[in-house]
C-alpha cells in the first residue's frame, strides 16, 4: 500500500449556525448556542420539543446534472458540496480523469414519509375513518395511482451521493452508514482511498434532516433526546452532570480531501492534513456503548497508529460528546484509556453543546471545525457545563473557548449499534 | 507482493431456503419461487413475488445465535443475519476466539430499513386533517397520541446501519464495519471494499454481502408508481425475464448473500477450506440521462468490469462465466446487454450469462453477493444454471438463451452489475488449483 499524505483543500456546510463554514466556526468558538424550540412543526405536547434547525435562506443548485434538488436534504447536500468544491477551486472532472475522484457520503434520512402518505390515506379511506381499522388492501391498490406516492422514496436520499459525484466529476461513489459515526466514517474512508493511491480527490461528508414529526418523538421514546423543553439553549450539555440527552440537528457538511502531490501540483491552498483514522465496532449492544469504552478506545488507538503518533502528540480531543448519560461517561473512560495521563492535560470539548447532534452529518461538520480550530488557534468550548459529573473528570474546556496553539486534534464519532470512528486532523507542514 | 484475498465461506438466505446450495440446485433445475403474494400485498402491483419463508427460529441453528434477537430486527436485518450466519457456518469461522474479533469486520449493503409500512400508513392517516380550504394538512397535535402505536425500539430498528450493528455482534467483529446504502450494485461494492480493507491490513477476515427486500409494501408501491413493476396479468413463474423481449418489469424478490473473505495466510493458518480467490474489483459511476432515468451508454459497466479484470490480471477473453443484474426491464437490460457485448466481443454468444431474477426476482443489494456465492459453486462444480425465461431475447442481447443447465471448465467468473442509478460494480472470482 502506498502511504501518500492526505490534505484538506475545501470545506462547506449548510448547518444551523450558517452556510459559511468560517463564520460557523467563529460562532461555535464563541460558544454561541443555536438550539431552540422546533419550528418545522408545532411540537406542543411532544415529549421533546427542541431542535437545531436551519432557519435561514441559503443558495443551493436547483438541479445538478439530471437530478432535481427537490427537497431540503438534497439542497443541504448539493449546497455544502458546492461550497467545498468552490473553496478547493475544483471543477468537475471528465472522462478518464473521473477515475481519480470519489465521493463518500454519509446519508441519513430525508423527508418523513407521512408527508406523502397522509393525504393518500385520507383520500382512500375518507375523512374520519379509523386509521387502525381501515383496509390496507384498498390503500395499497390506490396508492400507486396517487401523485404523492412518487415521494415515498425521498426518505432514503438515494440520489444524494450521486448528486455530489456529478458535482465533483467522480467515477467512484458510495455511502457510509454507521449512524452517528457516519460523517467521520466518510472522511476516514476518503483518507484510505487517497492514501492507497486509488484516487487523488475525494468529497466526503454527510447529510441528515431528522427534525421530523416521526423521528423526534421516536428517538425521544428511546430516551435519547433532551426534554429540557423550557430551556432549549441549555439542553445540550455534554459531560455536565445535568445532561439528559441530545438535541436533534439538521444540515450537511462536506470536505474536499486530496493527495498532497495533487493539491500542490495544482497550487491549491492546503487547509490541513488528515493524519490518520481508526475504525472499531463494540460488538456489544444495539443501544448502549460498551460501558468500559473498549471499542471507543480501540478506534482512538488505531487512529493514532494510523497517523504514526502517540498520545502525547494530541493537543485536543474534539469529542463525540452527545450529552447522553451513557456516551459521555463511556467516552471519557475511553479517552483516558487511549491517552493515559495525557488525557488530563488537554482540552476535550464537544461542539454539540452549541448545535446539537447532526447525526449523519455530525462527524463531517465537526471535522471541518477541527481543521479551523487548528488554523485559528481557539478551541471551541463545551458550553452549558455547570455541574461536574464525577464520572466525567477531564478538562472539557468549559463554557469559554480557549486560545491554544493546536497542531493535532483527535476527532471522535461514535454511533448507535457500536460503530466507532476516530480521525486525526493535524496542521499541514509542507 | 500483495497477499491474496480468498473466499472461505458463502452464505445466503433466499426464497429457496438457507444457504447457497438450495438456490444453486433450484436454479440448475430451472425452478422459480416467484408466486402470488399473500395478505394485502396481493392487491399491490404486480401481486406476486418471491419471498424468503425462513422464520426467526431458523436463526437458532446458526453460529452465535444466542446473541441474536429477531424481535429487534427489520426484515432487512433479519435477512442479513441469516445470510451472515449461513456464511459463518459454511466457512466454519471461529467467531468465539477472543482477540480474533479485533481483526474481523463486516461490510453489508442494504437499502431502506423500514419494513413496517402498514404502521406508517396508519400513523400518517391518524395525523392528517384538512385546512379551511379542504387541503390536507398534518395535525401536529395528534402526533403524540399516534406515536404511541410504536415502541422506541422500532425507531432504532429503522436506522440504516442496523444490519451491520447486528452483524457486528453476531460475527464478533471489532474491526471496520459499514452498511453500504443505495443501489443494487451496493452488495458488490461492499465485497470489493471489504477486499481493500484486508489488502490495506486493517483486518484479516471480512464478512461482506448485501441484503434486499422488494416484497414489502413500500417498495412495491414505489416501483408501481414509477412504472417499474412487472405486469399483474403475467403468470408469476414467467414474470422474471432477464434480457427477454417479453419482460414487463421488475419482479419483487428478497434475499441476502454473504461471503467470508480472508487473507490467504489467515485462512491457511486456521486450516480453512479455500473455495476461491476474490481476485479483482472495479466500480464506475455514470449519471442517468434524466432524474430516475438510466444512463445513455454502458460506459459505467464496461469500465467497472475492465477495472476488475485488470486488478485480477486477466482480460475479458479469460472470463468463463458472467453473473449479471438482469433486472427484467427492457431499458436497463438493453443497456446491460450492450455493455456485455462491448466487453466480451465475439465471445458474447458462448459465455454463459447467469441471472437471479427469473428464479427469485429482484433482490436489490443482495443480487451481487448471492451471485458471488453462486459463482463459487459454478467454479467448484462446473455446472451453470440455464437462461430461464430468455427464449425471445431483446435485440441487444447476443448471449446464450438455452434454459437447460450446462457444464463448463470454468476458472474465472465475472460478477458485474449495471444499475438504474448509474453505479456499476464488478468483481472477479478465480478458482484456485
Amino acid at each position: 500500500m502506498s502511504n501518500r499524505r492526505v490534505v484538506i483543500t475545501g470545506m462547506g456546510a449548510i448547518v444551523p449556525h450558517g452556510d459559511d463554514i468560517n463564520a460557523v466556526y467563529r460562532r461555535v468558538a464563541a460558544g454561541e448556542n443555536i438550539c431552540g424550540r422546533i419550528t418545522r412543526f408545532d411540537p406542543t405536547g411532544f415529549l421533546c420539543q427542541i431542535g437545531s434547525e436551519v432557519k435561514y435562506a441559503f443558495e443551493a443548485p436547483k438541479t445538478v446534472g439530471p437530478y432535481s434538488i427537490h427537497n431540503e436534504a438534497l439542497a443541504f447536500t448539493a449546497g455544502s458540496a458546492q461550497r467545498a468544491l468552490a473553496m478547493a477551486g475544483l471543477t468537475p472532472a471528465t472522462g478518464d480523469a473521473m477515475d481519480r475522484r470519489a465521493v463518500v457520503l454519509s446519508t441519513g434520512v430525508g423527508p418523513a414519509n407521512i408527508n406523502f402518505l397522509g393525504p393518500i390515506a385520507q383520500r382512500v379511506h375518507g375523512k374520519g375513518a379509523d386509521p387502525y381499522k381501515s383496509d390496507l388492501a384498498a390503500f395499497y391498490a390506490q396508492a400507486p395511482n396517487e401523485p404523492e406516492a412518487a415521494g415515498l422514496d425521498e426518505f432514503h436520499l438515494d440520489t444524494a451521493a450521486p448528486i455530489v459525484a456529478v458535482q465533483a466529476g467522480a467515477a467512484h461513489v458510495y455511502n457510509t452508514a454507521s449512524a452517528c459515526a457516519s460523517g467521520s466514517h466518510a472522511v476516514a474512508d476518503a483518507g484510505a482511498l487517497i492514501r492507497r493511491g486509488e484516487v487523488d480527490v475525494v468529497v466526503a461528508g454527510g447529510v441528515c434532516t431528522p427534525v421530523t414529526r416521526v423521528l423526534v418523538p421516536g428517538f425521544a421514546m428511546l430516551s435519547a433526546l433532551s426534554t429540557r423543553n423550557d430551556d432549549p439553549a441549555h439542553a445540550s450539555r455534554p459531560f455536565d452532570a445535568g445532561r439528559d440527552g441530545f438535541v436533534m440537528g439538521e444540515g450537511a457538511a462536506c470536505l474536499v480531501l486530496e493527495s498532497e502531490e495533487h493539491a500542490k501540483a495544482r497550487g491549491a491552498v492546503i487547509l490541513g492534513e488528515l493524519g490518520g483514522w481508526g475504525y472499531s465496532c463494540d460488538s456489544y449492544r444495539l443501544t448502549d456503548p460498551e460501558p468500559g469504552g473498549i471499542g471507543m478506545k480501540l478506534c482512538m488507538t488505531r487512529a493514532l497508529e494510523s497517523a504514526g503518533m502517540t498520545a502525547e502528540d494530541v493537543d485536543h480531543v474534539n469529542a463525540h460528546g452527545t450529552s447522553t448519560m451513557y456516551n459521555d461517561r463511556a467516552e471519557t473512560l475511553a479517552i483516558k484509556k487511549a491517552l493515559g495521563d495525557h488525557a488530563y492535560k488537554i482540552p476535550v470539548s464537544s461542539n454539540k453543546s452549541m448545535f446539537g447532534h447532526l447525526i449523519h452529518a455530525a462527524g463531517a461538520l465537526e471535522g471541518c471545525l477541527s481543521v479551523l480550530t487548528i488554523r485559528n488557534g481557539i478551541v471551541p468550548p463545551t458550553i452549558n457545563y455547570d455541574t461536574p459529573d464525577p464520572s466525567c473528570d477531564l478538562d472539557y474546556c468549559p463554557n469559554v473557548g480557549r486560545e491554544q496553539k493546536t497542531d493535532v486534534i483527535l476527532k471522535n464519532s461514535f454511533g448507535f449499534g457500536g460503530m466507532n470512528v476516530s480521525v486525526v486532523y493535524k496542521r499541514y507542514e509542507g | 507482493m500483495t497477499e491474496r484475498v480468498v473466499i472461505t465461506g458463502v452464505g445466503a438466505a433466499t426464497p429457496f431456503g438457507l444457504g447457497i446450495e438450495a438456490l444453486f440446485e433450484g436454479m440448475l433445475a430451472g425452478e422459480t419461487r416467484v408466486a402470488p403474494l399473500p395478505d394485502a400485498r396481493g392487491s399491490l402491483a404486480p401481486g406476486y413475488g418471491a419471498e424468503v419463508t425462513l422464520k426467526a427460529r431458523d436463526i437458532r441453528g446458526l453460529p452465535n445465535s444466542r446473541d441474536m434477537r429477531p424481535g429487534t430486527m427489520t426484515r432487512y436485518t433479519f435477512l442479513s443475519t441469516l445470510a451472515l450466519g449461513s456464511a459463518m457456518a459454511d466457512g466454519e469461522v471461529p467467531f468465539d476466539d477472543g482477540d480474533g474479533a479485533l481483526r474481523r469486520g463486516f461490510y453489508v449493503a442494504s437499502y431502506t430499513n423500514s419494513d413496517r409500512f402498514d404502521k406508517y400508513v396508519r400513523f400518517a392517516h391518524h395525523v392528517i386533517d384538512e385546512d379551511e380550504a379542504g387541503q390536507p394538512i398534518i395535525a401536529d397535535a395528534r402526533v403524540p397520541d399516534a406515536i404511541r402505536k410504536f415502541s422506541g425500539f422500532e425507531f432504532l430498528k429503522l436506522m440504516n446501519n442496523m444490519p451491520t450493528a447486528h452483524g457486528g455482534i453476531q460475527g464478533r467483529c471489532q474491526g471496520p464495519c459499514n452498511t453500504f446504502l443505495g443501489t443494487p450494485s451496493g452488495g458488490v461494492q461492499a465485497i470489493g471494499r471489504a477486499r481493500e480493507i484486508i489488502v490495506d491490513g486493517l483486518a484479516d477476515t471480512m464478512y461482506a454481502g448485501g441484503v434486499g427486500s422488494a416484497v414489502h409494501a413500500q417498495m412495491m408501491i414505489t416501483r408501481a408508481t414509477r412504472k417499474l413493476a412487472s405486469a399483474s396479468e403475467v403468470e408469476p413463474a414467467q414474470a422474471g425475464r432477464p434480457f427477454d423481449a417479453g419482460a414487463t418489469g421488475i419482479v419483487p424478490g428478497e434475499g441476502g448473500g454473504c461471503l467470508v473473505l480472508e487473507r490467504e495466510s489467515t485462512a491457511k493458518a486456521r486450516g480453512a477450506t479455500i473455495r476461491a480467490e476474490l481476485a479483482g474489483y472495479g466500480e464506475w459511476f455514470t449519471p442517468p440521462v434524466s432524474d430516475r432515468g438510466i444512463a445513455g451508454t454502458p460506459e459505467a459497466a464496461v469500465r467497472a468490469a475492465r477495472k476488475a479484470l485488470k486488478q485480477a490480471g486477466i482480460e475479458a477473453g479469460d472470463v468463463d462465466v458472467v453473473l449479471v443484474h438482469g433486472e427484467s426491464r427492457p431499458d436497463l437490460d438493453g443497456l446491460e446487454a450492450r455493455g456485455l457485448a462491448e466487453l466480451l466481443g465475439p465471445r458474447m454468444g458462448e459465455v454463459p450469462v447467469v441471472c437471479l431474477a427469473a428464479h427469485i426476482g429482484s433482490t436489490e443489494a443482495a443480487v451481487g453477493p448471492i451471485s458471488a456465492g453462486l459463482a463459487v459453486r459454478i467454479l467448484e462444480t462446473g455446472k451453470v444454471p440455464g437462461a430461464l425465461n430468455r427464449s425471445e431475447p431483446i435485440a441487444e442481447y447476443g448471449g446464450p438463451t438455452g434454459a437447460e443447465a450446462t457444464e463448463i471448465d470454468a476458472r474465472h467468473a465475472l460478477i458485474t452489475l449495471t444499475t438504474r442509478e448509474g453505479v456499476s460494480a464488478a468483481i472477479v472470482i478465480r478458482r484456485l488449483g
